[in-house]
């Protein structure tokens, strides 16, 4: 524990206990041990005015100590470019911003023929330089000709894109021991991070049966 | 080795105070303490002080002025007679000031006690003229008269 260094009774970190009201109560207390002034106890008083700038101005930068020192570690940073700078001390270099899910809104060029489209998962866009990809397959459906793009509202409120772009792993075939692990190799030479899309992991049974003693073997999702 | 105590170079510390309140004045001008040309280098100084009378009256008039929310740390002090500058000058709006005024003192300020108040308008010239008789039990019970002037440019005091 730190010890006092003054002579105000109190520890050199308590500061850090204080917030504006309890800082006006010592302020006052303080104020009522000496004779000179009496009126910090009324709160219309002009001295009580100037307790209260004091104590909420020392509150606020309190507050702004506060934050500022945690954004300076990793486990209590909150804003993305502290974290950032922060991780690239241990030589750790952030992508930059990756969105969750892409909204959009879709516009169908007159040009194109009136009928229903099927844009299939996986499917992707590279916006200056940024790929956004499905995850499910995508349908819409051109309705008028002429003139002027159609918006295209139920294909933009139903679907979403996914920063980043897919690659289907290659299939692999069971040995048949009972809880057989399969270990993923995976490759990231770009350092980007890498999401397995475990809604979209096919497992296939092959079974067989017989019919007149003749094996007839199929596979199964 | 000998002692010697030369008791006139004492300086004897303030122990009756010539006041009761005594409150900072916003000039923020020094005042100096009176000390003995030997302690000359010892001369403290310090903010002036409105002292009784002046510094109740400073109470007063930030009580009038100041519309709740305005005082950081206490949000519900002040009278806000800033709510009646839309309204008619009539008596009622009067009897509204008065029990506002009445009630405000009560709470913020205990230390004077108002011997009547009242509160005059003035429908020509937009404004109600405020006359309270005070008195404050622990300075000698000292009266005094304070008149101000609510009007649609704010709360000033005439005396």
């Amino acid at each position: 524990m730190a010890t006092s260094d003054n002579n105000f009774n109190l520890n050199i970190d308590d500061y850090a206990a204080f917030d504006a009201l309890s800082l006006k109560n010592l302020i006052i207390k303080r104020l009522n041990s000496n004779p000179v002034f009496t009126d910090q106890n009324f709160e219309g008083s002009n001295i009580s005015a100037i307790i209260d700038i004091i104590a909420y101005a020392y509150s606020v930068l309190l507050f702004y100590l506060n934050q500022t020192a945690a954004e300076s570690t990793f486990s209590t940073a909150t804003i993305y470019e502290n974290i950032n700078k922060i991780v690239k001390l241990i030589g750790y270099s952030p992508i930059g911003y990756q969105t969750a899910i892409l909204p959009f809104k879709a516009y169908a060029n007159p040009q194109l023929p009136i009928e229903t489209y099927t844009i299939p998962r996986y499917s992707y866009f590279t916006v200056n330089g940024v790929v956004y990809s499905f995850n499910t397959d995508a349908t819409f459906t051109k309705t008028t000709s002429g003139a002027g793009s159609e918006y295209l509202s139920d294909f933009s409120d139903q679907n979403v894109l996914y920063q980043g772009s897919y690659a289907e792993y290659p299939s692999y075939f069971a040995t048949g021991e009972p809880f057989e692990t399969l270990t993923m190799t995976l490759v990231d030479p770009k350092n980007n991070n890498i999401i397995i899309d475990h809604f979209n992991i096919d497992v296939y049974v092959k079974s067989t049966s017989y019919i007149d003693s003749v094996p007839i073997s199929k596979w199964e999702k | 080795m000998a002692n010697i105590k030369v008791n006139t170079l004492y300086q004897r510390p303030i122990t009756n105070r010539k006041f009761t309140f005594s409150d900072i004045k916003l000039d923020l001008t020094f005042n100096y303490t009176v000390n003995n040309e030997l302690l000359k280098n010892k001369e403290i100084k310090d903010a002036v002080n409105s002292l009784d009378y002046d510094a109740i009256k400073n109470s007063i008039v930030s009580l009038f002025t100041t519309i709740p929310g305005q005082k950081l740390l206490n949000p519900y002090f002040g009278l806000n007679l800033a709510k009646y500058l839309f309204e008619p000058v009539n008596e009622d709006i009067a009897a509204n000031i008065a029990n506002d005024i009445t009630h405000g003192i009560t709470t913020y300020e205990p230390r004077i006690i108002v011997n009547a108040l009242n509160v005059g308008y003035s429908t020509e010239k937009q404004e109600y003229v405020i006359t309270m008789n005070i008195s404050v039990p622990r300075i000698n019970n000292l009266a005094f008269q304070l008149v101000g002037t609510l009007s649609n440019s704010g709360f000033f005091l005439n005396n």
